[in-house]
């Protein structure tokens, strides 16, 4: 059979065929593989090319001593569209109803404008069509539920890959200057660190890994391989306490803000440990407004005036050179050299005690000092430096300057300078600076280090914890200590700071007033006079838990440490011990309001405006809103968009009855009240549509 | 236990063996595409599972109930069979579900599951293709009684099928013409074939762009996209081919990306990119899951299946057989061919995919029929082997 033969012959050349086609297709797939061949009949080779990115880490978070947030990574997303993917019968189906959920998400653009983009973004075959940039994750989620997103990339074009992290404090201005930030270097600018985000920056960011991206037909695009795993940033544990940082920020809000002050400062710190436990800094901008513009607290040194006092009696005390029980003759002025000296308001106290020529702040005590050491100067200098004044902190932040104090041979010092130092002129040092030598006299005379860190942790392990770091074991005998202890004491019970003892708790402390130089190393021009108010103590006066330096600049001389700082200084620690001391039990004490604006009912917002600026009672409207919601912040109260549907039940809880009355019957909807003072219930739910309940009732519960 | 099984079933043991390997396997990549199947269409990943299991069982049931009958049954059958996938295709023209703009599925109401009927059309001209070369073997030189009854039915089937589905359509043609070749046709017919094929598609596409409101040809500017594409230099800077041809380069990154052992089952990232990969794109997931070690398996796999038919077809005595077993075994080599040349970027991209593999219904259901009726053969033929072993002694002193 021939015929079979030549079949079988046939069938056998089919079969190798085949079979040379698939071992082709091997080779093929192995050329791929290889060397990214992509055309087996064209001698080019173009390898698919492949790069190595960093694979950047979620930064890590800065947190209070209780763990909650004041600095933290926030995603947002740039959300575009792909209007050329979704099926025609999908994209008419459903293309209404996403430009609605869209205007609903975002009613700055109106469905209809939504709709026409993407109509034209569709006809223009645009494959990349921005619909909204920087939206928060659960927008993005809300996003992707929409019909026609639901559908997902490849179907419905959602396209949501363009991800940015941005810093955020949920707390606003507070603490931003201490919290700080950082900037790369980039091109000419060198890198920026402030605060202790930017000193623990490389905690932080922690270590980006590197991953592969290959470029693929729509560009470069990640394909998985991950080359190095990257470390997880860390999170900053700080030593502040939000809530002591809240009272303190506000307080020194509303004392610059009545005094129309240029500046001040706030500092909280453990007596024992050294731990800050409230920074806040508020300085005038060209608004008028306050705002954390600069880090006084730590990077501007001043002539502390009448708080250096403390320092000066140290060292006359350890020197054996007086007695607190010595008496001197004040008087309203003194001359150095001709230099003139002169007490505060022209002051006359006649013959006095050195403690108190301290209470009552007399610059006697430059008399004093001047004449105790008149013949060894050196030896004063030496004394203070024994203190550790002449030397910086050595802060975990950066941005401490060295504080300035002279010693005889140098070209600033003069005859008058001792006269000068004891009272706290020719000396400058940061508000920190100043608060730690009162701390240590506070502690038994041990000084310990500032610190803002308490620790850092990543993911569940502790990283590294901050010990307190003492300075100074002791920088004063015990008997020098006990004296000035009373003398601090003193100025709360006798002296300058007599009425603002709080009725609860002794505090100790020691007010002072200094006129401050200016730009050009003056004691202000003529016209424009700064002064400095500061008011720097520890309480309770038994076993101190904290110490407390406020510190006040304002133009013209009228602002005094007791008034103006003190006062804030009370506040602060008033609200400590209300709510943080352990030793106080139940003391039946008001709470204080951390807000002094009122409550401010939602409803109409023409009406509230009026009332709330006849009122002067600072308030923003958010957008040109008819009916609006009221949330209180720290400064201000401010008037959020009411939601309320034409053609669906208003919200009217926390509305007032005649606002109520008039939107639910402008809905269509009939109105029963019940009580009076707020709607605090509405018997149909919000958003429900009107026309189900035209006619019938609806119960609002007021209270 | 499977051992004894397999044992039981007629036929040969090596493709049983394969075929069970193969169907298995399907499962585990129905597995691997189940997540993307999820967030790209929806439903629930047990949604797909059950699907796909359920087309297994009713494929390997098909498969057995095939079994029960002689090669001769369906040498009778295969008129009406071709009859009726004639009439579905029909059906098909005027009522078919539209998926990716094609319309080439049946819907079957009660079961809910979708139909291709060109998947049964190819299999019906197969065994009528079979009948009419051994009935008219001797006539075939002549044109009028011979070649041109053999031809009508494929140029039936091939033509219901262009319209929607252009490469199923040329693929059912060169199938039918190495039928043809090995049916022992002579040469000269089989080039007039040709060029008179080449004269008519030309002919259609002339018309068709003459005459655009017709819409004779409704695919007419994919092909040509993907043809124009492919093979123009110039296209390649253009940003439209790259968009377009983004699932070509994405297969080819998957092959790249599977490198000799391959990510791993699940792995893979071709299906998060190409929304066909499943089906159209399965050599290419396969490799970046499997690695090159997974493609030589494969391939070795078919060519060892290929083989054992090739056997069986050889060893068949009748025209009707040899054309069948071939005619089944080409059938699933040229798809699984074409699947990875596509993947390779060798072809053009067009929807075959890979027999037993690859998820789909009618095509799975299709194949393990047409495997059944090869072990049918098969079966014949080793039960004559061993009846003839027993009469050895008697036969070779006859022909002695």
């Amino acid at each position: 059979m021939s015929n079979t033969k030549a079949t079988r012959t046939k069938i056998i050349f089919v079969y190798v065929v085949f079979a040379a086609a698939m071992l082709f297709v091997l080779v093929k797939t192995t050329m791929i593989q290889s060397q990214g061949v992509t055309k087996v009949f064209t001698a080019e080779d173009g390898k698919i090319p492949m790069r190595t990115v960093l694979r950047p880490t979620r930064l890590g978070d800065i947190l209070d001593e209780n763990k909650t947030p004041l600095v933290t990574s926030v995603s947002k997303f740039d959300i575009y569209m792909d209007p050329t993917v979704p099926k025609q019968e999908d994209f008419d189906r459903y293309l209404p109803d996403l430009c609605k959920g869209l205007s609903k998400l975002f009613p700055d653009v109106s469905a209809k404008e939504f709709e026409i983009r993407i109509r034209r973004g569709r006809a223009k075959k645009s494959r990349y069509l921005l619909i909204r940039k920087k939206v928060s994750n659960a927008e993005r989620k809300l996003m992707s539920e929409l019909p026609l997103f639901n559908l997902g990339r490849f179907k419905g074009g959602f396209i949501d890959t363009e991800e940015e992290t941005i810093r955020k404090r949920p707390h606003g201005e507070m603490l931003k200057r201490t919290l700080g930030y950082y900037q790369p270097a980039t091109g000419r600018q060198k890198e920026l660190r402030v605060g202790i985000e930017g000193s623990f920056y490389e905690y932080l960011a922690g270590e980006p890994g590197q991953e592969i991206e290959q470029r693929l037909s729509t560009g470069w695009k990640k394909t998985g391989k991950i080359v190095k795993e990257g470390i997880e940033g860390a999170s900053i544990v700080t030593s502040f306490d939000k809530e002591i940082q809240e009272v303190a920020h506000n307080e020194l809000y509303n004392q610059l803000v009545n005094h129309n002050a240029i500046s001040g400062s706030v500092i909280v710190m453990d007596v024992k440990t050294g731990f800050v436990k409230a920074v806040a800094n508020l300085s005038k901008s060209g608004d008028g407004n306050y705002y954390e513009l600069y880090n006084h607290a730590i990077g501007t040194k001043e002539v502390p005036g009448s708080t250096f006092k403390l320092a000066s009696l140290m060292a006359a005390l350890e020197d054996g050179k007086i007695d607190l029980e010595d008496t001197v003759q004040a008087a309203p002025e003194y001359s150095f050299y001709g230099v003139k000296m002169t007490e505060a308001k022209g002051h006359n106290y006649g013959r006095i005690t050195i403690k108190q020529a301290f209470e009552k702040s007399s610059n006697v005590i430059g008399k004093i000092i001047f004449n105790a050491y008149k013949d060894n100067p050196k030896q004063f200098v030496d004394r203070l430096k024994s203190f550790g004044l002449n030397l910086p902190l050595g802060l975990d932040i950066q941005g401490e300057p060295v504080p300035t104090m002279y010693q005889p041979g140098d070209k600033s010092w003069w005859a008058g300078s001792l006269a000068w130092m004891a009272v706290g002129y020719d000396v400058q040092m940061t508000p920190l600076q100043t608060l730690a030598f009162y701390n240590a006299v506070a502690n038994n005379g041990t000084m310990v280090k500032p610190q803002f860190v308490k620790e850092i942790i990543r993911g569940n392990d502790v990283e590294k914890v901050f010990e307190p770091v003492i300075i100074k074991e002791k920088i004063c005998s015990g008997k020098t200590l006990k004296l000035l202890q009373d003398c601090l004491y003193g100025v709360m019970k006798e002296g300058t700071g007599k009425y603002l003892t709080s009725s609860y708790f002794d505090i100790a402390g020691k007010t002072g007033t200094a006129k401050v130089l200016n730009a050009d190393n003056r004691y202000g021009n003529k016209g424009e006079e700064r002064y400095m108010a500061s008011f720097v103590g520890y309480f309770p006066v038994e076993n101190p838990i904290y110490s407390c330096i406020v510190s006040i600049t304002a133009n013209g001389d009228n602002i005094y440490g007791a008034t103006v700082s003190g006062r804030v200084f009370s506040a602060i620690a008033n609200k400590v011990y209300a709510s943080r001391l352990q030793y106080h039990q139940a003391v039946n004490e008001t709470k204080e309001t951390e807000v002094n604006l009122p409550l401010v009912k939602s409803g109409y917002s023409k009406d509230i405006s009026t009332i709330l600026s006849y009122l002067n009672i600072p308030y923003e409207l958010n957008q040109n809103e008819e009916w609006v919601v009221s949330r209180p912040t720290l400064s201000k109260v401010m008037l959020h968009q009411k939601l309320i549907g034409k053609e669906l039940v208003p919200n009217v809880i926390g509305m007032t009855a005649k606002d109520a009355v008039y939107l639910m019957e402008s809905a269509g909807i009939y109105v029963r009240l019940k009580g009076y003072g707020i709607v605090r219930e509405q018997s149909i739910p919000a958003g429900e549509p009107a026309g189900k309940y035209t006619g019938s009732p609806i119960v609002l519960t007021l209270r | 236990m499977i051992k004894s099984f397999i044992n039981r079933l007629k036929g040969d043991r090596v493709i049983w063996i394969i075929t069970l390997v193969f169907v298995v396997f399907s499962l585990l990549s129905v597995y691997s595409f189940v997540p993307i199947l999820v967030k790209i269409e929806g439903g629930t990943p047990f949604k797909y599972l059950t699907k796909h299991a359920l087309y297994v069982a009713i494929s390997i049931s098909a498969m057995l109930f095939v079994l029960r009958f002689q090669p001769i049954f369906f040498n009778r059958i295969s008129g009406f069979l071709f009859w009726l996938s004639v009439g579905l295709l029909i059906y098909t023209f005027f009522f078919g579900q539209k998926v990716n703009g094609a319309g080439r599925w049946i819907s079957i109401p009660i079961v809910s599951l979708t139909f291709q009927a060109s998947d049964l059309a190819k299999l019906a001209l197969i065994l009528y293709l079979g009948k009419l070369l051994e009935k008219k073997q001797s006539l075939l030189n002549s044109w009028k009684e011979g070649f041109i009854p053999v031809l009508v039915p494929i140029v039936i089937t091939c033509g219901l099928i262009v319209k929607d589905n252009f490469s199923t359509s040329a693929l059912v043609f060169m199938i039918s013409v190495i039928l043809l070749f090995v049916g022992n046709v002579p040469f000269g017919k089989l080039f007039t074939l040709f060029a008179g094929i080449v004269l008519m598609a030309a002919f259609a596409v002339l018309l068709h762009k003459s005459f655009p409101s017709l819409n004779l040809l409704p695919r007419y500017e994919t092909w040509e996209n993907r043809l124009f594409n492919r093979y123009s230099d110039q296209a390649v800077n253009d940003e439209n081919y790259v968009i377009n041809n983004a699932q070509a380069k994405n297969a080819e990154l998957g092959i790249y990306n599977g490198g000799i052992f391959g990510q791993g089952p699940g792995d893979g990232k071709v299906k998060e990119f190409i929304p066909e990969a499943y089906a159209d794109f399965y050599y290419a997931s396969f490799v970046e899951e499997f690695g090159l070690i997974g493609a030589v398996f494969l391939i070795l796999f078919y060519l060892i299946l290929f083989l054992r038919m090739i056997r069986i077809s050889i060893k068949a005595e009748k025209m009707f057989e040899k054309i069948t077993v071939l005619g089944i075994g080409v059938t699933m080599m040229s798809q699984a061919l074409i699947n990875m040349l596509v993947c390779t970027g060798v072809f053009p991209v067009t929807g075959q995919n890979m027999p037993l593999l690859a998820m789909g219904g009618s095509a799975m259901i299709m194949t393990c029929v047409g495997i059944g009726i090869v072990q049918c053969v098969a079966a014949k033929y080793s039960d004559k082997k061993s009846k003839d072993a027993e009469a050895v002694p008697a036969e070779n002193m006859a022909v002695a």
